[in-house]
């Protein structure tokens, strides 16, 4: 017993010295060996470091290295990029993922005191040279060209000390006459007092808080002559508490994003975060890698959103974006908090939707009423996510395929291709016509231009209608593919193919090509692709909106998913000149043309998701198919392959 | 005095088993509680409902055709793995024996492919073999067991080659004077005298075979030729899908396969062992 207690003994205290010491770092974000400058977006946090090492951090807190900014002065973050004013005079741009920082040198003559990045538009907190007394200006973002201060009924821009700006509001005060102000953009884009100014002394950073019982707050963080104490203001009456937020000593700097407030401590040394608590403890539906911003919403997620407030005013939506879709998958897989409603990419995942539904991951959408009705209005288009009777998910965008067709060339070469529907034995046969053509007048016509994919259309078109993944089939050992894969190599042989090149001119007959309703308009001639003899779906990319099986807010996210799909949502989206569109009766524009129009809205419902099962087919693109090309296997071997690999891959 | 010894003997083991409470604790986090949490997922739903399903899963996946082709292929590519290097080592032995050799010297040459990264000897292979994912039965059979006999061998020719420095001269000498040539007295007298360092090796290389998925993953990637697939890529890829009941079902079924065929070998050597005595 005695040896006993000799061992465990120490024991204890070392897990006690452990467990003290991680508890005292649990809220440092970042700590760095030198001084740091750091801004916030909801979607990133950035730091920069004196010696200009940049680094940013997801909502995960997976770190990626930026672009160096040396000389950085001032900076701020807005949704997936940085802005930065150098000391050089330059305003750098870097976005999340690039490899370069795009640079812009600074026109306008500023003294430039701290600047707050918002979409499209730079707020500067500056005094031009000679004067004295800061004021805040609205600045364009690419070299501060054109500014102009402020100018909002009730509110006087002049001797401003600090500003900040979050989601549509910025607050400004000045430590002159003490004077904060709450200024809205989200109805007036010129700016709009919320509340007539309050007065407040001695405070140094500001930053737009929560809202309270209907009433937006201010966090601030006082002078540093007193004792640094970060307090809650109500913006409207000017009534200061503290905010009941730990935070550390000589706190400096105050941003934030929907979920913390970030300080500087420790002479800027170290990133501190403080979780936000609000009184009534609101809940929070997390839009993973949604395409829209929450804090700056295009109109249909500005409708869907005011939809959802309706029945959901509690709720919080919250946007968060992650870069790596493997860290996706395995968040959605593993059941990790935070993932409510995810939208996956089929050409960017790690594992397509399909899958993670098949394995449980993702809710039938088919179970909410509240989804059913509204799918079941646009039950043609959401044909490619319904499997087995089941909802996968919703679209957010759906961009087929399309084929165009060179109508000058067409009647050069004097042949006439279907334009109502056909065949791909009826394709090839084109294809000697154009060979025959080329023969004798010596000239080098394509039949194809295929651009688009790793895979040329017509394979990508077998796959995505023969291949199975939920049920775990495939028919690559039909007649008619190997048949038809023959006639394929045979007019790649023939060089009537340009695929994964351009030869810079522009004499193919057909071309390939994802195109958005809004490109449709162009000067250009759709028709519909030959199709298969069971196979008669159109491939499109299609970005889904899942909800994920484990979240807590399952009938929130529900809701949302039929706001988002909602008469009034789909409808708003005719404007937008955007990639993706989803057409109801009531949302056809006038300004297409009839026969585009007429193709893409045929091919919009009958569409294929284009999966891409990166099991199945990286071999096909990487290996099976350049032998394929080089004779180097026949297509009855390329066939029998792929169907041994579908039989491994879909039937583990 | 007796008592005294008992008393002693009583407290140290007192003793040792409070100093191994630690590697005991250590133990049962490291190996008995995954083991336990694995199979506590092989019996539920899914990872999200987590609803108890019993053997469900056992009696889908027990019916899937490539998961049995696994594991048929796991212990036949195990099987001739081991025989195979089995044979080589005891040949190897036989030319030591008859040349005369003094193996020391090369016992670490012997044992050095081992220490190789896999990475590195795979590059060779693949250059040589030309091998892929779509590398056929045969060549891919060839390409493996050849990989593991030149990385492997080696140790089972050392365990071999110990034990029969071992065995004193003059049983040797005493055969050859009754006329025994090289190959019966290696067969008939070396081979049954180094049984143990036999049964040694054997299990080392089973060990050895059974890691043997590295290799193959390099060498024929995620998805090879139905011969070459392996209970190991059924897991891997359901762990990359994570589908942990898939997974956590085949580890289970792998290590009961497994124990069971040691149990039953060991009582088979058990049983032969009491019948000779």
């Amino acid at each position: 017993m005695k040896l006993y207690m000799r061992l465990i003994k120490p024991l204890l205290i070392i897990c006690s010295l452990l467990l003290v010491a991680t508890s005292a770092k649990s809220e440092t974000y970042v700590k760095s060996k030198n001084r740091m400058m750091y801004a916030v977006s909801n979607s990133y946090i950035w730091t920069v470091g004196e010696d200009g090492k940049t680094y940013y951090y997801d909502s995960q807190k997976v770190k990626t290295m930026a672009p160096d900014i040396s000389d950085a002065k001032r900076v701020s973050a807005y949704s997936n990029s940085l802005y930065c004013v150098t000391q050089q005079g330059e305003i750098l741009i870097v976005t999340a993922g690039s490899e370069e920082a795009t640079h812009y040198p600074i026109t306008a003559d500023l003294d430039i005191r701290q600047i707050e990045a918002a979409d499209g538009i730079l707020y500067i907190l500056a005094a031009e040279q000679g004067s004295t007394g800061f004021q805040v200006y609205a600045a364009d973002p690419y070299g501060i060209r054109f500014y102009f201060p402020l100018s909002i009924d009730g509110w006087e821009n002049s001797n401003i000390s600090s500003i900040a700006y979050y989601n549509g509001y910025l607050c400004a005060y000045s430590s002159e006459n003490g004077n904060l102000a709450l200024i809205s953009f989200l109805e007036d884009t010129n700016g709009k007092l919320v509340y007539p100014t309050v007065t407040v002394d001695d405070l140094q950073y500001v930053q737009v808080g929560e809202t309270a019982g209907d009433i937006i707050h201010i966090y601030a963080l006082n002078d540093p002559s007193k004792q640094i104490q970060l307090w809650d203001i109500n913006a409207l009456t000017g009534e200061k508490i503290s905010a009941g937020l730990p935070f550390p000593e000589n706190a400096m700097g105050l941003r934030r994003n929907s979920n913390a407030l970030f300080v500087l401590s420790n002479e800027g040394k170290e990133l501190y975060e403080i979780p936000i608590h609000t009184q009534n403890e609101s809940r929070t539906l997390t839009l993973k890698n949604f395409i829209g911003e929450v804090s700056s919403p295009d109109p249909r997620l500005k409708i869907a959103m005011e939809l959802f407030y309706q029945k959901y005013p509690d709720v919080e939506l919250v946007s968060d974006f992650i870069t790596d879709v493997r860290v996706l998958s395995a968040g959605v897989m593993a059941g990790a908090p935070g993932y409510d409603v995810i939208t996956v990419q089929e050409n960017w995942t790690n594992i397509p939707s399909i899958l993670m539904f098949k394995a449980g991951a993702l809710e039938n959408l088919y179970d909410y009423e509240c989804v059913k009705e509204k799918a079941d209005k646009i039950s043609d288009i959401i044909t490619p996510l319904v499997i087995d009777g089941q909802l996968v998910s919703v679209p957010n965008t759906i961009i087929p395929f399309t084929w165009s067709i060179d109508t000058e060339l067409e009647q050069r070469l004097d042949i006439s291709v279907p334009r109502d529907g056909w065949s791909w034995d009826m394709f090839f046969d084109l294809a000697a016509k154009i060979k025959e053509y080329n023969e004798t007048n010596k000239t080098n016509y394509y039949l194809i231009h295929d651009n688009q994919d790793v895979l040329p259309y017509f394979l990508k078109m077998y796959n995505d209608n023969y291949v199975d993944a939920y049920n775990g089939t495939a028919a690559y050992n039909s007649e008619e593919f190997v048949r038809l894969l023959e006639k394929w190599v045979e007019i790649c042989k023939d060089n009537l193919v340009l695929f994964r090149t351009d030869d810079g001119s522009n004499n193919a007959l057909l071309h390939v090509k994802r195109l958005p309703y809004e490109e449709t308009r162009e000067d250009i001639t759709l028709l519909l692709p030959p199709v298969f003899e069971e196979g008669n779906r159109y491939p499109a990319r299609i970005a889904s909106i899942c909800l994920n099986s484990n979240s807590p807010m399952k009938e929130e996210g529900a809701y949302f998913l039929s706001c988002w799909i909602s008469e009034e949502a789909l409808s708003s989206y005719v404007t937008i000149s955007n990639n993706g569109y989803l057409l109801n009766s009531a949302a056809v524009s006038s300004n297409a043309l009839e026969g585009n129009q007429g193709v893409w809205q045929y091919m919009l419902k009958h569409t294929v998701n284009d999966y891409y099962i990166g099991d199945l087919y990286k071999d096909q693109w990487q290996t099976l198919y350049p032998q394929l090309i080089n004779g180097k296997i026949t297509p009855l071997q390329y066939a029998q392959t792929c169907q041994r690999r579908a039989e491994m891959v879909l039937g583990e | 005095m007796k008592g005294k010894a008992a008393d002693a003997l009583s407290g140290v083991r007192k003793k040792a088993s409070v100093i191994g409470l630690p590697f005991i604790v250590i133990f049962l986090g490291i190996y008995v509680m995954p083991m336990a949490a694995s199979l506590l997922y092989s019996m539920q739903d899914n990872r999200f409902s987590k609803s108890f399903v019993g053997i469900k899963n056992y009696l889908n996946i027990w019916q899937n055709r490539l998961f049995l082709h696994a594991l048929s292929n796991t212990f036949i590519i195990s099987m001739i793995c081991v025989i195979a290097s089995m044979l080589t080592a005891v040949l190897i032995c036989f030319c030591f024996e008859c040349k005369g050799i003094k193996a020391n010297s090369i016992l670490a040459l012997l044992v050095l492919p081992m220490m190789l990264p896999s990475i590195a000897v795979t590059t060779i292979w693949k250059a040589v073999f030309q091998t892929s994912s779509f590398t056929g039965r045969q060549e891919g059979i060839f390409a493996l067991t050849l990989l593991f006999l030149w990385k492997y061998s080696g140790t089972a020719i050392v365990l071999l080659y110990l034990g029969l420095r071992n065995i004193p001269e003059e049983i040797r000498e005493a055969a050859q004077i009754d006329g025994a040539g090289a190959v019966r007295i290696y067969l008939q007298i070396s081979i049954p005298i180094i049984k143990m360092h036999i049964s040694l090796a054997l299990v080392v290389l089973l060990m050895f075979a059974l890691r043997l998925y590295k290799e193959s993953y390099l060498l024929f990637g995620e998805y090879p030729d139905e011969s070459l697939y392996m209970i190991q890529h059924y897991m891997s890829n359901h762990f990359i899908r994570m589908n942990s009941q898939n997974v956590s079902v085949a580890s289970v079924s792998f290590i009961a396969i497994s124990l069971t065929l040691y149990y039953l070998l060991s009582r088979a050597g058990s049983l032969r062992l009491n019948r000779k005595v």
